[in-house]
């Protein structure tokens, strides 16, 4: 097992492997953990450092600047702007997410299958892959009450008679007397550590910049930098394995010149937040993370609750600066939650001349329409909990003090106010036999290119409608799976 | 994070006046405030140093623009002002009819606020509770 360097410096500019996997996020570290299992030599690169968990509190300051890439400022453009994150270190964005787990339903497997033409990738096919990965990375659910700021949403749901459920996250849970929080199961804690283990080589601090094919292998060219320096470096491999994510995977095989439906048909869940005041305390420092979703409006649009720690609740608050005094009052009664839908699409470019990639982004009146509705829908709930106030993190949106103020809310979201977010990101290069749509085979190995693969969320062929991390992992579980009984490795 | 209170640019002049005049708006009883400013300025920094690179220039350029716009009306720039006009020019450009100058202060006060709070707070990340009632300055 080894970390680049080994010593001091930036260590040798030549590598040659069997396979080097480009990232370290959920797809990268699965798929770079099979292959070193199965007994080649494998160097894993990853943009960002090599950091433990504990580094920084989750969405602290300085996790935002340690883990966070471009310290969490990428904008999509388009008539409404997205802001979006991706993980940036040794384990992407299992690092920086909450780990709230699902295995994606049926129907969207039925649909990507229908759709895309993709083989063999129904719920049951794909049970085996989501079980394997299971039981490296924990999934548990809370041992014990979850937090208030939960509950409320689950109270909420209850009196309306909408269907909400507590959802297990990729956590390892302490079962011992002192109540102590646990683990978080991200990369950087199981699968990472699981392929060091079996003689992979970790490559931090190294950002791969193209990628070539010449004379039956592949080279990838990438920079290496440490605080003091940074040098060009080359790994030859038989196969490689692009697991960046869904904006910087087409964007490096874009400027690789490999073009064919990469980056042309991005998805996300967009996002609209709120924060909401309860009369009595529900917000306690030193609480684990809340964990109920509302799915009455699956696959339309799906609700949770956010971390509420006070600078995300001031944060949450600044559309309404006036109202900033309130938190520093009412802090431990608020709460921040979210409405996320499945809506928009978007396209991945690279410039000549321009490290980041640029990202347009397109919400059709529909999908503005279905987020202005989950935005009313969460108030409803809100105020079904209890809620005293609901603050619409949207610039220039009322503040809401009963259900009454509810139709004050516009019937769609103006896109110059929208204030989108999102995390998930997927479908930038979708896997399928349709060749019109997709940039990969059913198996993720890119179309027209020999051992060339794609193991990360770009592969998926739309929303997930539910967090997307287990389906990642088990896809890459199954792709990688097979590339190993083809000998492809 | 690099030190901005010496030897610093024009921009960066401007990005710690930013910074002190969000800590004062948000703080202005506190006696750390002029600690909160310049942990709220260093902030804006890294985070101005990390971001996507077709976005530095732009923002590079409007952060001038937003120190000199004082110029014309108030002869000096937002970062030679005193604290009560850097608040009133801060209060213009959020009140403004230009979308831009609106998402420039929202986008910057957003940010030196979290780092405020951040600094103000970063114990609720630690596991355990505070005490029942207990308020956000204590």
């Amino acid at each position: 097992m080894a970390i680049f360097p080994r010593g001091n410096g930036l260590g040798p500019d030549k590598i040659a492997a069997d396979v080097v996997v480009i990232g370290s996020g959920p797809g990268g570290a699965v798929t770079a953990s099979m292959c070193a299992e199965a007994g080649k030599f494998v160097v894993m690169l990853e943009e960002g450092q090599n950091l433990p968990l504990e580094s920084a509190p989750h969405f602290s300051r300085e996790e935002i600047l340690q883990k966070y890439r471009n310290a969490g400022v990428n904008i999509g453009f388009g008539a409404a702007k997205i802001a979006y994150v991706e993980g940036c270190c040794v384990g992407g964005g299992s690092e920086v997410n909450r780990g709230l787990y699902h295995r994606a339903p049926e129907a969207v497997f039925d649909r990507w299958r229908s759709d895309y033409r993709v083989d063999a990738l129904s719920l049951s096919e794909l049970t085996p892959h989501f079980a394997a990965c299971e039981k490296v990375a924990k999934v548990e659910y809370l041992p014990g009450p979850a937090p208030q700021l939960s509950t409320r949403l689950e109270e909420g749901a209850h009196r309306l008679g909408w269907a909400c459920l507590e959802v297990p996250r990729l956590y390892a849970y302490a079962t011992d007397a002192t109540g102590a929080p646990g683990r978080k199961q991200s990369m950087s804690e199981t699968f990472v550590p699981r392929f060091l283990e079996a003689g992979g080589e970790l490559m931090p601090d190294t950002c791969a910049t193209r990628i070539a094919r010449s004379a039956g292998r592949w080279t990838v060219h990438a920079r290496r930098s440490n605080p003091t320096d940074s040098q060009e470096i080359e790994l030859t491999a038989k196969t490689v394995f692009v697991a960046g994510g869904a904006v910087q995977t087409p964007l490096l095989l874009r400027r690789s010149g490999i073009r064919r439906n990469v980056g042309d048909s991005l998805r996300f869940h967009p996002m609209l937040k709120v924060v909401a005041l309860f009369a009595d305390e529900i917000n306690t420092p030193g609480e684990l993370e809340p964990v109920h979703q509302i799915k009455e409006f699956d696959p339309r649009f799906s609700m949770g609750c956010s971390m509420s720690k006070r600078p995300a609740l001031a944060l949450a608050m600044a559309a309404h600066p006036q109202m900033m005094e309130a938190v520093d009052r009412d802090w431990r009664r608020m709460a921040i939650y979210y409405v996320q839908s499945t809506g928009g699409i978007g396209r991945v470019r690279s410039f000549p001349g321009f490290r980041d990639p640029f990202v347009r982004v397109e919400l059709s009146p529909l999908d503005l329409k279905e987020l202005a509705e989950g935005l009313t829908r969460l108030a409803e709930v809100l105020f079904a909990a209890g809620a005293q106030a609901v603050y619409p993190s949207i610039p220039g949106y009322p503040v809401l003090f009963s259900p009454a103020d509810i139709p004050k809310l516009p019937q769609t979201l103006p896109p110059k106010q929208a204030n989108v977010t999102t995390m998930h990101l997927f479908s930038s290069c979708p896997m399928g036999e349709d060749m019109h749509k997709c940039a990969t085979s059913s198996f993720g190995r890119v179309h027209g290119a020999d051992n060339l693969f794609i193991a990360d969320a770009s592969l998926l062929c739309g929303p997930t409608v539910v967090n997307p991390q287990g389906t990642v992992m088990a896809v890459a579980h199954r792709n990688v799976t097979r590339a190993i009984e083809d000998r492809a490795i | 994070m690099k030190d901005v209170s010496r030897s610093a640019s024009q921009f960066e002049r401007a990005i710690l006046a930013l910074g002190e005049t969000i800590a004062w708006e948000r703080r202005s009883g506190d006696d750390g405030n002029a600690a909160l400013g310049k942990g709220a300025a260093d902030f804006l920094l890294s985070v101005h140093r990390r971001m996507p690179d077709f976005l530095r220039p732009p923002f590079h350029i409007l952060v001038l623009v937003f120190d000199v716009w004082p110029l014309l009306r108030k002869g000096r720039l937002f970062h030679q002002l005193p604290l009560d006009d850097r608040l009133a020019e801060l209060d213009s450009w959020r009140r403004s009819r230009l979308e831009i100058r609106r998402r420039f202060v929202e986008f910057y006060a957003s940010l030196g606020v979290f780092s405020v709070y951040s600094d103000l707070y970063g114990r609720d990340y630690q596991y355990g509770d505070l005490p029942p009632g207990e308020r956000a300055r204590s």
